[in-house]
């Protein structure tokens, strides 16, 4: 409507000739072209970033509407820090990160290497290594929960034929099983991604690097080490950063897999801000949680920039 | 280089060999389990090829379950977000792989900054963004987030993509009287194809994959999406686990399509984004 109004008023019938006839300037079509673009995002990612650090300083509860929105100050980053359960969830993140990421990291580079050897055959092997990465994490995680089932599970029946276990090891009930189970899950759904990454910064190694090393004398693997390593450094990074800030996230997984058990030895940190948030309906607590979880991702981030920018 | 020594190449087999089961064995057996009767599910020993393979878990799919409303629900937002994503994405990636515009820069860099924002953080004010807009439980409602979040990868590719397109054709057409507008429509959007197809398919995974949103903005099954139906089902009795698998099988299948169509696409895709993002 309001639209309408404007193309009958004389000013926007000759805006709209001079874009129908291409009489703009290059910063006012830039404008044109990104004003779509920037109301998606200015609506629907900044403004919710904002409101989730304004929100962070609040008492916001939704099962509590008497209590209003009153001003807390940094109290509830106060209470974050004494809340053992926080701190739990947050180890829990960090040694889900680290395990998941190393698993990832060196399955998907022996997985490049693999592929980048191959002569024939290498498409179809590509695309069955791209498959773990296209499964929804939530959908991979109820899939390894039934691997994992301790009756009619096959990892417990294919351990047991191969004689390795006499009895049924219930996977998902002890803590430590358990977290190993879902690092498994992790370390399936996202190592050939890391894989498929990986083999395209091998495949821009020129092979007369290797001929000349080979006929330096080098062994295989000093060749691996001297040349290999060094050019592969931007696509190890790369894969490296984004692995690293989906596992600190982590939520889909682990909901599907354990839902946080046995107890809360699988409750990672985006986990445990989902139940404050959603199941404590205390949505001021919940924001704070998520404006430190941003805080631990920047801080990797950051970390792994310097690592980089420090070696160039 | 492996292909001299047959031993090199037994070697080189087994590891392509264990890359695939690694791949592709827990698809195997789900789909193996969907297609086994409730009984024989936990029989024991264990059996692995199905003694009678039945489809009634894919019956019991759609006719005691609203998956098939969960599925319906998955391909309108997953279409409809992409086309979409993808319509204002090239847009914005022709003003960014062509253009000089002040504030370039900054745009780019928040782009990044939203691409890395963790979902969870800012899920508590989209929900109650969305609820105030009244599009809780609508297709609408998850859409506009959807495409939101896809945007920076989207535009990432497609600007690398467009970046590759000759500046001589356009200014060719330039020339010949075209407008800037009629230039991107003739010229570089049929030059884009396989841009397109490749940010489209990517863009398709991640939404149909998507889970935290659509459990949050969703509580009935108006507009419910098949990974949360798939993640909250419960059982009556025991966990129905040959219902769940064929739920699974069915709803990785589109996908699985996509990607065996346009893996090559796919990958480049992958690279690109990621390194150039």
């Amino acid at each position: 409507m309001a639209a309408r109004a404007v193309v009958r008023t004389g000013a926007g019938r000759r805006a709209i000739r001079r874009i129908l006839g291409g009489q703009l300037t290059e910063g006012e079509l830039a404008a044109l072209l990104l004003l779509p673009c920037f109301l998606f995002l200015a609506t629907f990612a900044v403004y919710p970033i904002f409101n989730a650090l304004w929100t962070s300083l609040h008492t916001l509860r939704l099962d509590q509407p008497h209590v209003g929105f009153p001003f807390v100050g940094l109290r509830n980053f106060g209470r974050a820090f004494g809340d053992a359960n926080a701190w739990h969830s947050i180890g829990v993140t960090l040694r889900y990160t680290v395990v998941t990421v190393a698993a990832q990291f060196t399955l998907g580079l022996a997985i490049a290497l693999v592929i980048n050897k191959m002569v024939r055959g290498r498409g179809l092997v590509r695309a069955a290594a791209l498959l773990p990465w296209t499964m929804a994490p939530v959908l991979a995680g109820q899939m390894w929960r039934w691997l994992f089932n301790d009756q009619a599970g096959v990892i417990n029946d294919l351990m047991h034929r191969a004689g390795l276990t006499s009895q049924q090891i219930i996977w998902l009930g002890s803590p430590a099983l358990a977290f190993f189970a879902v690092t498994v899950a992790a370390t399936w759904g996202a190592a050939s991604y890391m894989a498929l990454i990986l083999l395209a910064g091998l495949q821009g190694i020129p092979e007369e690097l290797y001929e000349s090393a080979s006929l330096d004398g080098a062994s295989p693997f000093r060749a691996f080490t001297a040349v290999t390593l060094p050019l592969l450094r931007n696509a190890i990074m790369v894969s490296l950063v984004l692995r690293t800030l989906g596992a600190l996230q982590a939520l889909d997984l682990p909901f599907a897999m354990t839902a946080g058990g046995p107890g809360n030895a699988t409750e990672t940190f985006a986990l445990f801000i989902y139940k404050n948030t959603f199941e404590f309906l205390d949505f001021g607590y919940g924001a704070t949680l998520s404006v430190m979880l941003v805080v631990i991702a920047l801080a990797f981030a950051g970390t792994y920039y310097k690592v980089l920018a420090s070696r160039d | 280089m492996a292909g001299r020594r047959p031993l090199a190449r037994i070697v080189l087999a087994l590891l392509v060999a264990s890359v695939v089961v690694w791949s592709l064995a827990p698809y195997v057996w789900t789909i193996f389990t969907s297609l086994k009767t409730e009984r024989e599910l936990y029989q024991f020993p264990v059996t692995y090829w199905p003694k009678a393979p039945s489809l009634i878990n894919y019956v019991n799919v759609f006719t005691q379950n609203p998956f098939g409303r969960f599925l319906l629900n998955s391909v309108i937002v997953t279409l409809s977000s992409t086309a979409l994503c993808l319509f204002i994405a090239s847009l914005a990636a022709y003003a960014f792989a062509r253009l000089r515009f002040k504030g370039r820069e900054v745009l780019l860099v928040g782009l990044l900054v939203v691409a890395m924002i963790p979902l969870i953080t800012v899920i508590v004010p989209l929900y109650i963004l969305v609820r105030g807009l009244g599009l809780l439980n609508s297709y609408a409602g998850l859409i506009a987030p959807y495409v939101t979040y896809s945007l920076p990868v989207a535009i990432f590719i497609l600007t690398a993509f467009f970046r590759e397109i000759p500046h001589e054709l356009e200014e060719a057409a330039l020339i010949d009287g075209c407008t800037r507008l009629n230039a991107l429509w003739r010229i570089i959007a049929p030059l884009a194809a396989p841009g397109l197809i490749t940010a489209g398919i990517i863009v398709f995974v991640y939404t149909w994959n998507e889970f935290l949103v659509a459990l949050t903005l969703t509580s009935t099954n108006a507009a419910r999406t098949i990974t949360v139906g798939i993640a909250l089902y419960r059982g009556e009795f025991a966990f129905p686990w040959g219902v769940i698998t064929a739920a699974v099988t069915l709803a990785t299948i589109p996908i699985m399509v996509l990607i065996l169509l346009g893996q090559r696409l796919v990958i480049k895709g992958l690279t690109a984004g990621a390194i150039k993002g």
